[in-house]
């Protein structure tokens, strides 16, 4: 579950920033995490709302920036 | 088509919705967000759950279940708070009308006399009431806020559903 204090979203939350930087929408767009391995869609991964990161689904560590 | 939910301590809802008027000129980038569609080429059967506005995009998903004339099965489940929050009401009770869609509504906060809908929050055994059986391996798509998506589908994953393939889309806090 989410921390209490901290807003978690998905990946579609960055489809207008995303979609600003690489001319398209990327939700649907497949990453794989640099740690772990996982693949999936950029919809799938938590975003936390205020702390600017992107983690992949189901682990509980933050990809490199 | 654009629908916005106007919220008090929005940074942009209160301006489309109070100071925006008709010739205004605005600039749209997008569409973005292809991860939570549905089309045809998908199938089903549907499984369609929105918490408040999460209602939003999963209307879209019906409008385009009609204008196809799709035949797939749907199911969507509507969490509000009061009758007079359920947006596209009309609409809603339209598309009920259709074979191939069932729309099941819950009241979170109050009911008009009357209401035979549903007259709670959404828990397990209301998903398992309204939703297609694991077996079925329906398509399911859930938006609302975090808390209701989380909720909606760790639910769903409980009752045997497969997490791939449930899409969400999750809007944060709402003020609730």
């Amino acid at each position: 579950m989410a921390d209490a204090d901290v807003t978690t979203l998905d990946g579609n939350a960055l489809a207008g920033v995303l979609d600003a930087v690489f001319g398209e929408d990327m939700t649907t767009a497949i990453g794989t995490c640099a740690t772990c391995g996982v693949s999936g869609e950029v919809a799938r991964v938590v975003v936390y709302a205020r702390g600017g990161r992107a983690r992949s689904l189901g682990v509980r560590h933050v990809p490199r920036r | 088509v654009l629908t916005v939910e106007r919220l008090d301590d929005g940074e942009v809802s209160p301006y489309l919705v109070d100071e925006l008027r008709p010739g205004d000129q605005l600039e749209l980038r997008g569409p973005v967000g292809g991860y939570f569609v549905w089309e045809q080429s998908l199938g089903g059967r549907l499984f369609l759950v929105g918490g408040g506005s999460g209602v939003v995009p999963l209307r879209a998903m019906l409008r385009h279940h009609r204008a196809v004339e799709s035949t797939v099965s749907v199911r969507l489940l509507y969490s509000a708070r009061t009758f007079d929050d359920v947006i596209y009401r009309d609409e809603l009770a339209k598309l009920d009308a259709e074979a191939e869609i069932h729309v099941n509504v819950t009241l979170t906060r109050g009911q008009p006399d009357g209401w035979d809908g549903y007259s709670r929050r959404i828990d397990r055994e209301l998903l398992e009431d309204v939703s297609w059986p694991p077996s079925e391996r329906p398509l399911t798509y859930v938006c609302g806020p975090t808390s209701f998506v989380e909720k909606a589908t760790s639910e769903l994953v409980e009752l045997g559903h497969d997490s791939a393939l449930i899409r969400t889309e999750r809007f944060g806090a709402t003020g609730t």
